[in-house]
């Protein structure tokens, strides 16, 4: 009867010796082996990383942090850094949300960590060496661009090329200075020419190209000779950031787009590098900009700031000048046509009908029935980047491209580095190419001196005008605290019975800018996981 | 006569352990020199006895004539109290001296009637003169006489009930009510893999009973657990039906990691949660608390609940059917700002942007006195949106009964819940049917089919609840709702009146759970005595299907001048869309036991040994489009050709466990008990060679009431045991295949127009990863006084929980891009504390009373976590130390009345006068992330109790259950920016230019939005007590319906969640729901039982 037990107790246990019951796997995810040795596997990886980048089609833009626009749904966001509040414990709160690619610390060093991983294993990829080579390109760009991007918001940055795992125990580091982080990254940018071709088209248009490299050197040795990091005025700066412009407008088969507005929609001649979207790989920037009377949210909102910077046509002068020929009663008539096309004011012709941001009961206004909530309080709506053909709603996203890189920039590029070297006829003629464009046709700047800077800075600000520039611009040649302690100024604008309108500039908000946000706060907490060996920018806390 | 005891009779039960029989055969030496009260003194001196007698009927200066050396105390005793002429007994610790000639004196008749707690007069009790033989059964109608003698005791007992023992004293005339032996020792309770006779259940285990939980009228039976089962935290975050699931956790949380209890339906694991099981099918719900859960090994540290359905009895069939009906509402819905308040807030919030104001006085005016309603509205946006009640109900039908080869046990049951939304598409539906049979196929073989099934069907307007209840919280109360001939308004982005509806298309979850077993048992006996055999195959099933169909609703807008309606289309859906998702899993388990069970005099063992094995795989996949030409046809077909529209994808998962379990209980004589279980498993989750884990548990008990210095003495214990256990349990509640690197498919990018696949690093791996591991020491006492007059059970309990698998993202700088960390068995938690559960239960007149009331108090700490660094003169933001889940957040020390105030103390540079204080907790004079200080309280309660009252009173009864919990924190935020509504109270003394010593911050203000700066402003006391559940019962008297066949009828009027005492008025102060969620619901309710 012993024996018995003994063998229905070895019989449960002889269940045991198929251990491979227990063997499953992941149903849901690939493996490491498979990843670096398929050369579809390894594209596909290589194409996680170009989303590093931020793209400028945040809920908040950039510019709403600066002096080009205004969102009323940005308290938690952009309106901190308008409002000078910024500060190293709330910068995080960014990352999540409307303001997702304003502070790009921890993103950035996330994708730093998978693109030099690639840089240790693609050596031993079994992949073909021609893709493999591409590749390599391709992530020397991405990863300069993603430090271009750090630089430009923290000033130098510690240098990664490493990719940590969790077996290391020093994870202290220092920073390194810009000019290391610039040649850095200029490194980065001649080898990834050296393996990429001029041009992406076809199946690849969208992928980092040689040109797309030169262009960022452009902007990258721009951004580096300017005032804020270039202190002693060191020319040879100058020279390296005219030199890399040259280059770009030197490029063959680009030129500058025939339509101003519809540049921003469609491919064309001027378009050196950029996102492009789908309707499964959307964005929503219609529904973020557009009135609330069409359903939009009304964010990113022009202000008047800007759009008195917005020279008459006829005259080349800004309303604000003597014998600009603006007339207060029609403020938006006969203004730079780049106005039109890049802003939305009351009376102009939008979706069928005109907008209406007049009070009482103005559609696109704070009494229209529809989506109040949403009105603009500045009286102007965004315009730029928006499709007509697109709907505008949340159950449907548009797919405007997001331009990194255009021609125009680097005739303005190359105009700023010559205004610097004393070169203003040079400036002027660059200045004036991208004034003369085909439907701008803006009348030629002549102005020479302090004047021509103002000329050249205005330009940048108008032509290129929400496309993420403004923000860094005006840290760059170090008068942020001038142009932002301005109040961000709104129009208001009440229509009698008979049809006229009453225009009263508002403020909208009362704007500060402190000496320490220059640069942008490293976020307090990686400070002090750092064990403080990372050293936090100036004045901040 | 004065009748008075020349000692006075003292009891002292536990100090003095002499007995009759001992007392008696003791020794004794007297010199024969002395009278008889000498002798007396000298038989106190010598035993430990003390003799009692009435020295008005004893003679006691009678002398004693002969000396005795060590002579049996009866001896002496019989031959000195002869010769006076009295009689002695032993009673206890007394020598009871009576004058003989006083017995026939003092024999009295006395009469009485035995009935039971209903007052039904039992038949055939038997009544005992204690101690003797003489005894009589009660009549028909319970009554019965008897002829005791004097000071005598009479014992009452009857089969299936209590005895008791009464003192006759001079009473002539008795009620005696019994009472049901339900604290019976013998009863049967369960435990892992089997069952125990309760007496020697040596584990920390508390049982709910079906009859009891189905006394809330709720359609989720994990909300009706609150408060019914000391230990179990409860907690309701909504009442959304379909989607209204409880979290539960057994003695608080001891990880930062899952805490969520094992629950096995039937013993089977992986059946889902309580929440949709049919309470009618509920035959009781038990919940392993310490050591004796660790027989279900690696998923058995958080607690165990163990679901058991009901099964049929020998007898004739039982046919019963309950009905109920009720009415739900919320049991809060935050009183949000008017228009009057919103459009003050609003101008203050413009001139703090240094912008003018947007209404005029006179507009406020007209916002506040309603003149003129459709231009200065004043929209109450929940009133437009929420019903005020919404029906619910419940059918259910069940038969059982057996013969002695087969008993059985079907039941089905229909409920349904309307939402309450006005017009509202929200439903919940549910069908379930169950079959629990039992065959004997021969003498030694059973076997048993369980079958269970059910529909779930919930239905639900496209848009969620929390997108409506969004609106419903944020909108402006100066929009109209709807126009004044009834067509709605837009709202603000959209009109939650129409979100609500079935205008928006629906979204439904249809569930089909199937759950089947089949049970052998064979018992072998005739191979050993005691020996068994029993093994069971379970399948389970579930198919799920989910399909959402958006349509575009409308709006309308009003030209006032020309009186007319223009149609628009909404803004958030403009495309009619449809998505349709099929999940299926099922899930294998066979479950093999070897049983031994036998008595060897007083030795008791028993014994199983066990293999267990699951394996489960979960298949998805889903298809959309959109742009559909029309509503016409909500089906895939008939979306757009435009491949833009299409999408799909689908994945997989599975799982599978193995183990090997065991458990030998010992008892001797039903006083000692001693227990081992333990579990041998085997996990997919882990990495080879690091995939198997053992969990042994030990426990024993000692049931003194069994100790006949108990048992013979003192007869007012009825129960009483103490018992310990300690056992390492583990907890493999975690995501699998963490020691893999993965790489999975997403960040898609754009490239020649097409949207390319990305492919990217999955988190890190670590290659080390194991079990959490609980150690489980628990202590308690458990006792049963007066016959249920008192009954009580103690625990105290503590667990270490070790090998927490937690994130490092706390130490680890982002710039590392370690960003997406693995889990690592890091941490350390500690929870210990009390539970106290006692009961009472008693009958005064007609009325019985029953009332248990229990309390837990856990409080864990965190002993270790991965920390920040946050530096020297920072140890008050530290996690270790504190409250898992403890956040840091400032500490606000008021309000900056002025600006002189604001200059005085350091401060955000965003502050100005009206915003909060923050503490400069460093003091270094400057406000930082590092002045926010640790909590010490969280969301989870340290504190929960309940109440359960209940009587019954000829054919009413009623029972009350209060609930609450206390030492538990809720922060109620209410946004106050130009964005949105807020909550009433949010602006009520605020302060404003005009109110500088206002008790609430200004409207804005970054500074004061506890969500971006978390600050001890917004943390509110959690506790409450809520009357929970409360049922009027009353049973129609038989004779109505015996015409009928109706062997009984009941009504009964029920409620829950009825009324709630707290310091948070705003929102329920339950779960962490902070208004724009669906709430928890307070519901009526009228039901009927018949049986047939």
């Amino acid at each position: 009867m012993k024996k018995i037990i003994y063998l229905a107790v070895s019989a449960l246990l002889s269940f045991s010796s198929c251990n491979d019951f227990l063997d499953k796997k992941p149903l849901d995810s690939l493996t490491e082996d498979a990843v670096f040795n398929d050369d579809a596997l390894l594209t596909a990886y290589v194409t996680a990383c170009y989303s590093a980048y931020p793209n400028g089609f945040d809920e908040a833009m950039s510019s709403s942090a600066t002096d080009e626009s205004y969102t009323r749904h940005g308290d938690g966001s952009s309106n901190i850094v308008a409002r000078g509040e910024m500060n190293p414990d709330n910068v995080e709160n960014f990352d999540s949300g409307r303001f997702s690619n304003f502070n790009y610390w921890n993103t950035a060093y996330e994708y730093l960590r998978n693109i030099n991983t690639f840089f240790t294993k693609y050596e031993e990829a079994q992949v073909s060496e021609e893709l493999k080579s591409r590749l390599y390109g391709e992530m020397k760009f991405i990863r300069a661009f993603v430090y271009s991007n750090l630089i430009w918001r923290f000033g130098g940055v510690p240098i990664i090329t490493k990719a940590y795992t969790l077996e290391d125990t020093d994870y202290s580091v220092t920073r390194n200075t810009y000019e290391e982080c610039v040649d850095f990254i200029l490194q980065d940018l001649d080898e990834a020419i050296e393996h990429l071709p001029a041009k992406m088209e076809g199946e690849n248009k969208g992928r980092a190209s040689a040109d797309a490299c030169k262009a960022l050197k452009s902007r990258v040795l721009l951004y580096a000779a300017s005032p804020l990091v270039n202190t002693s005025n060191d020319l040879k700066k100058w020279e390296l950031a005219r030199d890399a412009a040259k280059a770009v407008i030197d490029l063959p088969g680009y030129s500058l787009a025939s339509d101003y507005r519809t540049l921003f929609l469609e491919d064309n001649d001027e378009v050196i590098f950029r996102r492009y979207y789908t309707k499964a790989n959307a964005n929503r920037v219609n529904l973020f900009n557009s009135p609330n009377g069409y359903g939009g949210w009304g964010g990113n909102c022009p202000i008047q700031n800007l759009v008195d910077d917005y020279e008459m046509k006829a005259t080349g002068k800004k309303p604000t000048e003597t014998g600009s020929g603006y007339d207060p009663a029609n403020p938006y008539e006969g203004r730079d046509p780049r106005f039109y096309a890049t802003i939305l004011h009351n009376g102009a012709m939008f979706r069928g009908r005109e907008v209406e941001t007049f009070v009482p009961n103005g559609q696109d206004s704070e009494q229209g029935a529809i989506g109040s909530w949403n009105c603009s309080k500045t009286g102007y709506y965004l315009h730029k980047f928006h499709d007509e053909n697109q709907v505008i709603n949340e159950s449907e996203a548009t797919t405007a491209p997001w331009t990194f890189f255009r021609l125009a920039e680097f005739y303005l590029n190359y105009a700023e580095a010559q205004y610097y070297l004393d070169n203003e006829e040079e400036c002027r003629k660059a200045i004036n190419v991208v004034r003369s464009r085909e439907g701008v046709e803006m009348p030629p700047v002549t102005a020479t001196g302090t004047e021509l800077l103002e000329k050249l800075r205005n330009e940048r600000r108008i032509e290129l005008s929400f496309e993420n520039q403004r923000y860094f611009d005006l840290r760059r040649w170090k008068i942020a605290d001038e142009y932002e302690n301005k109040n961000s100024i709104g129009m208001k604008i009440e229509k009698d019975e008979n049809g006229n309108f009453k225009y009263t500039e508002i403020t909208v908000l009362e704007r500060n800018f402190l000496p320490q946000h220059y640069w942008l706060p490293i976020p307090r907490s990686e400070i002090i996981k750092s064990n403080y060996t990372l050293e936090q920018n100036p004045y901040y806390n | 006569m004065v009748n008075t005891f020349a000692k006075p009779i003292c009891f002292a039960f536990f100090m003095c352990c002499s007995f009759n029989l001992k007392a008696q055969n003791q020794s004794i030496t007297l010199t024969g020199q002395m009278t008889l009260k000498e002798a007396f003194v000298e038989i106190e001196k010598q035993t430990d006895l003390s003799v009692d007698y009435n020295d008005q009927l004893v003679n006691t200066n009678k002398r004693i004539n002969k000396p005795y050396t060590n002579t049996k105390l009866s001896d002496v005793l019989n031959t000195i109290l002869k010769d006076a002429g009295c009689s002695y007994s032993i009673q206890g610790s007394h020598i009871l001296i009576t004058p003989e000639s006083n017995q026939q004196v003092k024999t009295q008749t006395i009469t009485g009637t035995v009935v039971d707690e209903s007052g039904l007069p039992i038949i055939g009790a038997n009544v005992i003169e204690a101690g003797t033989t003489n005894g009589i059964m009660t009549d028909i109608d319970g009554k019965f006489s008897l002829s005791v003698s004097a000071g005598s005791k009479i014992q009452v007992s009857y089969i299936g009930y209590l005895s008791q023992e009464i003192k006759v004293g001079n009473k002539k005339s008795f009620e005696v009510v019994l009472k049901e032996d339900t604290q019976a020792l013998e009863e049967v309770v369960v435990v892992g893999y089997g069952t125990q006779k309760k007496g020697v259940v040596t584990g920390s285990i508390a049982t709910a009973k079906g009859d009891d939980i189905i006394k809330s009228p709720t359609q989720n039976l994990g909300q009706a657990l609150a408060g019914r089962l000391p230990g179990l935290v409860v907690s309701n975050g909504s009442g959304e039906p379909g989607a209204d699931g409880v979290t539960i956790n057994i003695r608080g949380k001891s990880t930062t990691g899952n805490n969520d209890p094992l629950i096995l339906i039937d013993g089977i694991a992986g059946r889902g949660s309580l929440d949709r099981l049919n309470p009618n099918d509920i035959e009781s719900i038990t919940v392993l608390k310490d050591a004796s859960a660790a027989i279900y090994g690696s998923r058995s540290a958080n607690g165990v609940i163990l679901v058991t359905t009901k099964r049929g009895k020998t007898g004739k069939p039982s046919i019963s059917y309950s009905f109920n009906v009720g009415v739900q509402q919320p049991t809060r819905v935050p009183d949000l700002a008017d228009a009057a308040t919103f459009a003050e807030v609003t101008n203050e919030l413009e001139s703090y942007d240094g912008r003018d104001p947007r209404y005029t006085a006179d507009e406020i005016e007209l916002f506040r006195n309603g003149q003129d309603p459709i231009h200065y509205p004043n929209t109450n946006w929940a009133d437009e949106v929420l019903k005020k009640g919404a029906l619910q109900q419940r059918h259910n039908i069940s038969v059982s009964g057996g013969t002695d080869v087969v008993s059985y046990y079907v039941g089905g049951g229909y409920s349904s819940q309307d939402g309450i939304f006005k017009n509202g598409s929200t439903k919940y539906e549910q069908y379930d049917v169950r079959s629990n049979i039992d065959a004997k196929i021969t003498k030694d073989l059973k076997i048993s089919v369980d079958i269970a099934s059910r529909l779930e069907d919930a239905n639900f307007p496209s848009m969620s609840a929390g997108d409506i209840f969004w609106r419903i919280t944020r909108s402006y109360p100066t929009v109209l709702a709807q126009y004044p001939n009834g067509l709605p308004t837009n709202g603000l982005d959209s009109n939650p009146i129409v979100m609500a509806t079935d205008k928006t298309g629906y979204e439904y979850d249809k569930k089909a759970v199937f759950n089947g077993t089949i049970t052998a048992d064979w018992n072998l006996s005739w191979l050993l005595d005691g020996l068994g055999v029993d093994a069971y195959m379970a399948y389970d099933r579930i198919g799920k299907d989910h399909k959402k169909w958006q349509t575009p609703w409308t709006f309308y807008t009003w030209n006032e001048a020309t009186d007319t309606y223009t149609e628009h289309m909404n803004t958030l859906v403009q495309q009619t869309s449809l998505r349709q998702e099929h999940l299926a899993d099922w899930s294998l388990t066979l479950n093999a036991k070897l049983k031994y069970k036998k008595t060897f005099g007083s030795h008791g063992v028993d014994a199983i040994l066990g293999f267990e094995q699951n394996s489960y795989r979960k298949d998805n996949f889903w298809a959309s489009r959109g742009s559909f030409m029309s509503t016409a046809i909500d089906q895939l077909f008939a979306g757009t050709s435009n491949k833009d529209y299409y999408d799909n994808s689908g994945d997989a998962s599975e799982s599978a466990r193995r183990s090997y379990f065991g458990r030998v209980a010992y008892d001797f004589a039903g006083k000692y008990m001693a227990q081992f279980n333990f579990r041998y498993d085997g996990s997919y989750i882990f990495q080879a060679g690091q995939r198997w884990g053992f969990f042994p548990g030990v426990s024993a008990g000692w049931r003194m009431s069994e100790e006949s210095f108990i048992k013979d003495n003192i007869d007012w214990i009825n129960n009483l045991k103490i018992r310990g256990s300690f056992g390492k349990q583990g907890n493999d509640n975690i995501d699998p295949f963490q020691y893999l690197l993965k790489y999975n498919l997403g960040r898609n990018y754009v490239f020649g127009g097409t949207d390319m696949v990305g492919l990217y690093q999955k988190g890190f791996p670590n290659n080390n990863v194991t079990w959490e591991v609980a150690d489980t020491w628990n202590i308690g006492a458990e006792g049963t006084f007066w016959n249920g007059l008192l009954g009580f059970e103690v625990e105290y309990f503590k667990t270490k929980r070790s090998n927490i698998l937690a994130k490092r993202n706390a130490s680890i700088p982002k710039y590392t891009g370690l960003i997406d960390l693995p889990n690592e068995n890091i941490g350390r938690v500690q929870n210990q504390g009390m539970e106290i559960q006692l009961s009472h239960f008693n009958k005064i007149g007609e009325v019985n009373f029953r009332a248990s009331g229990n309390f837990m108090f856990a409080r864990n700490k965190v002993l270790f976590m991965d920390e920040t660094p946050w530096g020297e003169g920072h140890e008050y933001m530290n996690e270790t130390g504190g409250q898992m889940g403890a956040g840091l957040q400032y500490h606000a020390i008021g309000i900056f009345k002025d600006q002189a105030a604001l200059d005085a103390y350091p401060h955000l540079d965003a502050a100005r006068p009206g915003d909060l204080i923050f503490e400069d907790v460093d003091g270094d004079g400057e406000i930082t992330s590092l002045d926010r200080v640790r909590q010490k309280l969280t969301n989870f309660p340290e504190i929960i109790f309940g109440l359960n009252l209940s009587a019954d009173w000829k054919n009413f009864d009623i029972s009350v259950l209060f609930q609450g919990q206390a030492r538990a924190v809720k922060d109620v935020i209410s946004r106050m920016d130009n964005t949105s509504n807020f909550y009433k109270w949010r602006a009520e003394d605020r302060w404003t230019e005009n109110n500088i010593d206002g008790t609430m911050p200004r409207a804005g203000g970054t500074i004061n939005y506890g969500v971006e700066n978390p600050c001890s402003f917004w943390t509110q006391n959690a506790s409450f007590v809520r009357l929970k559940n409360l049922e009027i019962g009353y049973t129609l008297p038989n004779l109505w319906f015996n015409k009928l066949r109706i062997s009984n009828c009941r009504v009964y009027l029920s409620g829950q969640n009825l009324f709630t005492l707290d310091h948070i008025k705003y929102v329920d102060p339950e779960g962490s729901g902070e208004g724009n969620y669906y709430p928890q619901m307070r519901i009526f309710n009228l039901g009927c039982n018949l049986t047939f």
